[in-house]
């Protein structure tokens, strides 16, 4: 029962309080979204081979590859021209497939245009 | 013509510049152009079938020519650049300034400098290796070191199964595998990082990988153990990693999931969310260059950890159970449980007015994160726990980001030990960069 004393109950008062920031972060705005493939596609004007399955595709690779390194950067803070290249190089850091990189890179082209 | 010679004669090129094709289409032609203009006395004793015929094996010989060009196009790197368009460079390092209340200790530490060198040989064959030195200095007699972090092949073979052979990280907790210092809060890892789960701690050996579903993503490895003769009571497991040549006597299977619940929905305020669960097994008679130390036991490594960012908030945790059998046997105060976990909160308050100019890709980041880890969480009949196993910390501080990828960072540390003395609070500084 000591065990569970002192320290460790202010641990549980921290987890308290961070739920509760999480909370109160769920009314607040102010984080650029990353769009799903459903919005871009609704959104029209799309490249050529930017198919409602390659976005889809293109953002779990974003989500899921991008984001096991290190921060996710919202697809609008680069220009389509910059995210080409950035695909490029980290498509190899991160051992992605030809297919992979191709959809990460129409993802991140067509989500790249949005405005917030 | 000179120009392919001298890039088929050069030692690290073995197949013709991508201007071949144009070479050999011209070549092609002009050997058309040839055939197509005999001379007078050729051409007369030509009859228009053995024409027609000569000029159909010459038209073959064009499409075969443009056959194997593309084929060489297609062999080289996918851009069609050159071979140095195959490596891939890049790096991260982190220099600190700690400062301990009291007599503690003030320094300035070089504390990681690292190399990142990759290499395409084809699309699905990749080489990925990182090179550190440690403390900026490295000698029998200093605390610096100087080791190969990760060395390994990926041969992609789909989506779902790939193949990994060679020095990795070991796929337990957020911090082991995500360390570069742009993308951890605070200037040192977690406490946690170092006697919970021993940061950087890389395995040797063989493992698949992949994407069970765009949502879920998979690693399983089989390696080399750990050496449970140099487990202690305050250290944990930390000394255990063989770091130069691991015995294979007692090898060791590892392997995660990670689910990322929105990675395919729609998330209100820029929601992601990862969730992971790790499990590690490993016999403990191994040692270095197989040497091994002849003892009994094996541990059990159960770790879950979580990623969470709503709007300008960032949250992380990790919890993590070790069972050790046999610990008694092992001596130097061996638990038989080692329990820790963390939570690592942060905001961004880098308003978004202040982004302009040089500053346009700043962002700033206050954080708290809380610590309680115990290298002696339960212990074996008839051994003494050491009271110092017993840690708490509470670490707050800041992050500025002058661009995404460069990090200063300042934060003040307050640890605490289950043996009741005061420890020195500390202070520290730091810059970290990844590229």
């Amino acid at each position: 029962m000591k065990r569970w004393n002192g320290t460790r109950i202010t641990g549980m008062l921290l987890v308290a309080i961070l739920c509760l920031a999480a909370g109160i972060a769920g009314c607040a705005a102010g984080k650029a979204a990353i769009p799903t493939a459903e919005e871009l596609y609704a959104g029209g004007a799309l490249p050529m081979g930017a198919d409602l399955d390659a976005l889809r595709r293109g953002r779990a690779i974003f989500v899921t590859e991008c984001g096991a390194c290190h921060r996710l950067f919202p697809p609008n803070a680069y220009s389509p021209e910059q995210w080409r290249g950035i695909v490029k190089r980290m498509s190899r850091r991160a051992s992605l497939g030809g297919d992979q990189t191709a959809d990460l890179d129409i993802y991140l082209t067509v989500a790249s245009r949005v405005k917030e | 013509m000179r120009t392919f010679l001298k890039y088929r004669h050069h030692p690290c090129v073995t197949s013709p510049p991508v201007s071949g094709r144009k070479l050999l289409v011209t070549a092609a032609a002009l050997a058309l152009l040839v055939s197509g203009t005999p001379s007078r006395s050729f051409a007369q004793e030509q009859t228009p079938d053995s024409r027609e015929r000569k000029i159909q094996d010459l038209e073959k010989s064009v499409k075969d020519l443009s056959a194997r060009v593309d084929e060489i196009g297609k062999s080289r790197s996918p851009d069609g650049g050159s071979w140095m368009d195959k490596f891939t460079l890049g790096g991260y390092g982190e220099i600190h300034a700690n400062f301990g209340e009291g007599k503690a200790p003030d320094q300035i530490d070089i504390h990681r400098l690292v190399a990142y060198v990759g290499y395409e040989f084809n699309d699905w064959i990749r080489f990925h290796s990182e090179t550190e030195i440690e403390h900026g200095f490295v000698s029998s007699e200093s605390g610096g070191e100087i080791s190969i972090e990760q060395a390994y092949l990926d041969f992609l073979l789909s989506d779902r199964l790939n193949v990994r052979f060679g020095r990795f990280l070991t796929p337990i907790g957020i911090i082991n595998r995500k360390h570069e210092p742009p993308t951890f809060n605070g200037v040192e890892r977690p406490s946690f990082d170092r006697f919970i789960i021993p940061t950087t701690w890389f395995s040797d050996g063989i493992g698949i990988f992949g994407s069970l579903a765009s949502s879920l993503k998979y690693e399983a490895y089989v390696a080399g153990g750990l050496d449970g003769s140099k487990f202690d009571a305050v250290d944990g497991i930390r000394e255990g990693r063989i770091e130069e040549r691991p015995s294979l006597n007692d090898p060791a299977f590892m392997g995660r999931l990670d689910y990322y619940p929105l990675a395919g929905r729609p998330a209100a305020y820029g929601q992601v969310a990862r969730v992971g669960a790790s499990a590690y097994y490993s016999g403990l008679n191994n040692g270095n260059e197989g040497n091994n130390p002849g003892i009994k036991g094996d541990i059990v490594i159960l770790s879950a950890d979580a990623e969470y960012s709503i709007a300008k908030f960032d949250f992380r945790g990790v919890i993590t159970h070790e069972r050790i059998h046999g610990a008694k046997e092992l001596g130097n105060g061996t638990a038989s449980g080692i329990f820790g976990w963390y939570l690592d909160g942060g905001y961004h308050v880098f308003s978004d007015a202040w982004k302009k100019g040089k500053l346009a890709k700043s962002d700033a980041v206050v954080f708290v994160r809380y610590e309680n880890f115990d290298t002696q969480f339960r212990m074996p009949d008839g051994v003494v726990k050491d009271p110092a196993g017993d840690r708490t910390q509470w670490t707050g501080g800041v992050n500025f980001y002058l661009t995404p990828n460069l990090v200063a960072k300042a934060d003040y540390q307050v640890p605490r030990d289950g043996t009741g003395k005061h420890l020195p609070n500390l202070i520290n500084f730091g810059v970290g960069w990844q590229f």
